[in-house]
């Protein structure tokens, strides 16, 4: 049957492409699910700044001031005056079902009391329940209350005899000049979709990959596919992995496309070392894939498991919550995760330029998985060859 | 025997399809891990990973060209804060750049040179912050950390300058802030993210264990070995509703088993914000898990492979995730698409469950949502109830043209 003068990793190449082209499950996994998956996330972040929440503004006041204050409200890039509610009963219940954010309360007599000098509060309420969304809002509102206070303090100051300079030098004795590292326009967008395209790609592989050698499990085929290879395992899995880096290969560097030259993704050091893990990365999660069916000889629990440890793997790459930030035991744990290795070689690499020195040690964690799963081969063979391993869902 | 099943009513059918659904549940270790285990598993994990819940000390350095009193004073309010403490003080920014890219620190101060002098002489003067906008969390904190204690610093001089001029210390404080902006973060005052993320994390990991759970039990009609109805060819048209009925009672009993575990247990473990009503939320939870519940076993019938729709549903979870708006603002994504995710109930419960739970409104308040759920439920259980009679029928089509054709 076998054309014995073709080489077993080319034959077997040959037997994964006809399993591809007849199986639709495997399309799936290797075509149109990353590609709408990948397409998905990047347009859901394009817009990268969340602007416009809404807030309502309860002017009690009614005066010139107010009005300004209310209008600078709106006038800001962050927030947008949907409501005016006219007291703080409806404000809240505006809050409470969710169409607003924040409520500004602009009291009774506030234009007089800041020309009379005194004390003149305005309570801000933010709801706190999404702390992005909340840290946006307040950051804007604080900024443009801010400005109007300081203007009035710089008016009286000029009122009260001082030149521009002093004026200034007293309302902002000391400035604080931001410079936003990396990411100069406090994108979301760079920083998300650049941990989850990846997450999209490695999901994928990893998913592809336990499909692709459990089902050799599942449908009893190991024989075959050992037959093809020559009868070594070594032969067999070559052959067998090879269409899909490829493939994924592919994915990755349309994923760069996506990022470097359509999104314009700070891009500050070494292209050639992304790519190259990016390659490693695909390659450690496709022998991770053989590793856990060799693990369980069970596909559907091979499979729940994999998705599993990928989704985990981005709450421990430290990509929502810092690392920093998390509990001993929480920092043990992301180094269970490629993908937390993969983050620091993106983040050092692209955003931050640093010298390869930085970015080995992380690759090298990396190819510790390429290890140890490759170390699961013969426990592999031994599954594909025995009999009561096969047919086990 | 035959006569035996054909007197056995409705209500004794779907007792039976609900048995055995939780059987063949309980002898698959996959579905097993997904729908009992994961619920255990995830949110443990993930709370545990966000315990601290606020970003506490962020090791930061101060390159202080100063070395004035001013200067220290500046130094030791910012590392008074909870946010960032000064680990270094590099003598140059290049040194400061070094350990920054080393890891060592996570963000840079920088006093200029005539700090002091500038300020006693009231000449305007400024402090630079470089903070790391590769991750957006550090970089919001050590912002938030530089900001307060910079309007600290610089409203204390004003006022005593103020002073200075012979006003009160009272009269001083209102000139120097003639608006008194009051911030009153509501429901998360410390901006904790575990409080923030975890609460409506748990809502979407119910709808993700259970649609890939429903899945891998499948629904299938081509590949289970065994047929899934009782009753024999010509009387399954009947059963539909006892099946489809018996199937979702089943999941809907683990479900409770899940949430009286992740939505009750481990939000009090962990000490989430809960002002709710338990039984309010329950009638949110209710329609919801209807609602995904049908959807799953409309969506298990679709696939030949049961492995094939874990991985579906498994690549859905992140998009399912940001198109709830747990993190990221769904005003800010293309209104198609947030259209579109509408398609999970998740998308519609969990705003109204963080308004339940967090901030503790009534159910009228959630009425929408409510009412949307129970549509979305009743719709997906027509819909998967026709795609059932419409199999059969099919079914038995071709199985006539078949013996015709013989």
């Amino acid at each position: 049957m076998k054309d014995r003068n073709k080489h077993p990793v080319i034959s077997v190449i040959g037997r994964e492409t006809e399993r591809i082209r007849k199986n639709h499950a495997y399309r799936f996994l290797l075509f149109s699910g990353p590609a709408i998956g990948i397409l998905l996330l990047f347009f859901m972040f394009r817009e990268g700044v969340a602007r416009d929440f809404s807030i309502a503004v309860v002017d009690k006041d009614q005066s010139v001031l107010s009005v300004k204050i209310s209008n600078a409200l709106n006038a800001a890039p962050d927030v947008n005056v949907h409501f005016k509610p006219t007291d703080l009963f409806q404000a809240r219940q505006l809050l409470e079902k969710g169409s607003v954010d924040a409520i500004v309360l602009l009291p009774d007599n506030l234009e007089k009391s800041v020309f009379q000098g005194l004390h003149a509060p305005v309570p801000i309420y933010i709801n706190g329940t999404n702390v992005l969304k909340a840290g946006i809002i307040q950051r804007s509102v604080l900024t443009t209350l801010k400005t109007i206070s300081g203007g009035i303090q710089l008016k009286k100051l000029l009122l009260s005899g001082k030149n521009q300079q002093e004026a200034i030098a007293r309302v902002i004795p000391v400035s604080l000049d931001k410079h936003v590292l990396y990411n100069p326009y406090s994108n979301y967008n760079y920083f998300l979709n650049s941990a989850l395209l990846f997450v999209m790609l490695y999901l994928f592989t990893f998913l592809s990959s336990i499909y692709t050698f459990g089902n050799e499990l599942k449908r009893g085929t190991g024989l075959d596919l050992l037959e093809t290879g020559d009868h070594s395992v070594r032969l067999a899995m070559l052959g067998k992995m090879l269409p899909y880096t490829v493939i994924f290969s592919g994915f990755s560097i349309f994923i760069n496309y996506l990022l470097y030259v359509v999104e314009g993704l700070p891009l500050n050091g070494n292209y050639p070392f992304i790519f190259i893990s990016q390659l490693i990365t695909i390659i450690t999660y496709q022998l991770m894939g053989m590793m856990l069916v060799a693990a369980t000889s069970n596909l559907r629990l091979s499979l729940s498991l994999g998705g599993a440890y990928v989704m985990m793997g981005i709450t421990f790459s430290g990509l929502t919550f810092p690392v920093e930030g998390m509990p001993l035991l929480a920092r043990y744990l992301t180094y269970l995760f490629p993908f937390t290795w993969w983050e620091k070689i993106m983040i050092s690499q692209s955003f931050r330029g640093a010298g390869l020195e930085e970015a080995y040690p992380y690759l090298c964690f990396i190819l510790i998985f390429t290890v140890i799963s490759i170390a699961f081969l013969p426990l592999y063979k031994r599954r594909l060859a025995e009999e009561k391993h096969w047919g086990k869902k | 025997m035959q006569k035996k099943k054909e007197k056995i009513n409705s209500f004794e059918l779907t007792a039976r399809h609900l048995l055995q659904e939780l059987k063949s549940i309980y002898s698959d270790s996959g579905a097993l891990l997904i729908l009992v285990g994961a619920m255990i598993i995830y949110p443990v994990v993930y709370s545990i990973g966000y315990s601290n819940e606020v970003l506490t000390d962020l090791p930061v350095g101060v390159v202080d060209l100063d070395q004035s009193s001013l200067s220290r004073k500046y130094i030791s309010m910012l590392d008074g804060t909870r946010d960032v403490a000064v680990t270094m003080e590099p003598a140059s920014l290049k040194e400061a750049e070094e350990l920054f890219l080393s890891n060592k620190i996570t963000g840079v101060i920088l006093i200029p040179q005539n700090f002091e002098k500038d300020i006693l002489q009231e000449r305007p003067t400024n402090v630079a912050i470089y903070a790391d906008g590769s991750y957006f969390l550090k970089y919001k904190t050590q912002y938030m950390a530089a900001s307060y204690v910079n309007a600290y610093f610089s409203g204390g001089i004003s006022i005593k300058r103020y002073i200075g001029e012979g006003q009160s210390f009272r009269q001083a404080g209102i000139s120097n802030n003639p608006l008194d902006i009051q911030t009153h973060l509501l429901y998360n005052p410390s901006s904790s993210y575990g409080s923030f993320i975890m609460p409506g994390l748990i809502i979407l990991i119910i709808q993700q264990t259970l649609l890939i759970g429903i899945g891998i039990m499948g629904g299938s009609f081509s590949e289970s070995k065994k047929s899934l109805f009782f009753l024999p060819k010509n009387k399954r048209i009947k059963e539909i509703l006892p099946l489809v009925f018996g199937k979702a009672g089943a999941y809907l009993a683990i479900s409770m088993i899940n949430i009286g575990l992740a939505v009750v247990l481990i939000h009090d473990w962990f000490s989430f914000p809960d002002k709710a009503n338990m039984t309010d939320m329950m009638m949110l939870l209710f329609p919801f898990l209807m609602a995904v519940i049908f959807l799953g076993i409309g969506l298990s019938t679709l696939f030949k492979h049961r492995e094939s729709s874990i991985v579906f549903m498994m690549f859905l979870s992140p998009i399912a995730l940001f198109v709830s708006g747990i993190s990221w603002p769904v005003s800010a994504m293309p209104q198609w698409l947030v259209e579109l995710s509408k398609i999970f109930p998740g998308t519609t419960a969990i705003p109204a469950y963080l308004r339940l739970r967090i901030m503790g409104t009534g159910l009228t308040d959630v009425k929408n949502e409510l009412l949307f759920l129970y549509g979305q439920a009743a719709l997906y259980g027509v819909l998967t109830i026709g795609y059932y009679i419409f199999r059969i029928r099919k079914n038995s089509v071709t199985k006539n043209n078949y013996q015709l054709r013989e």
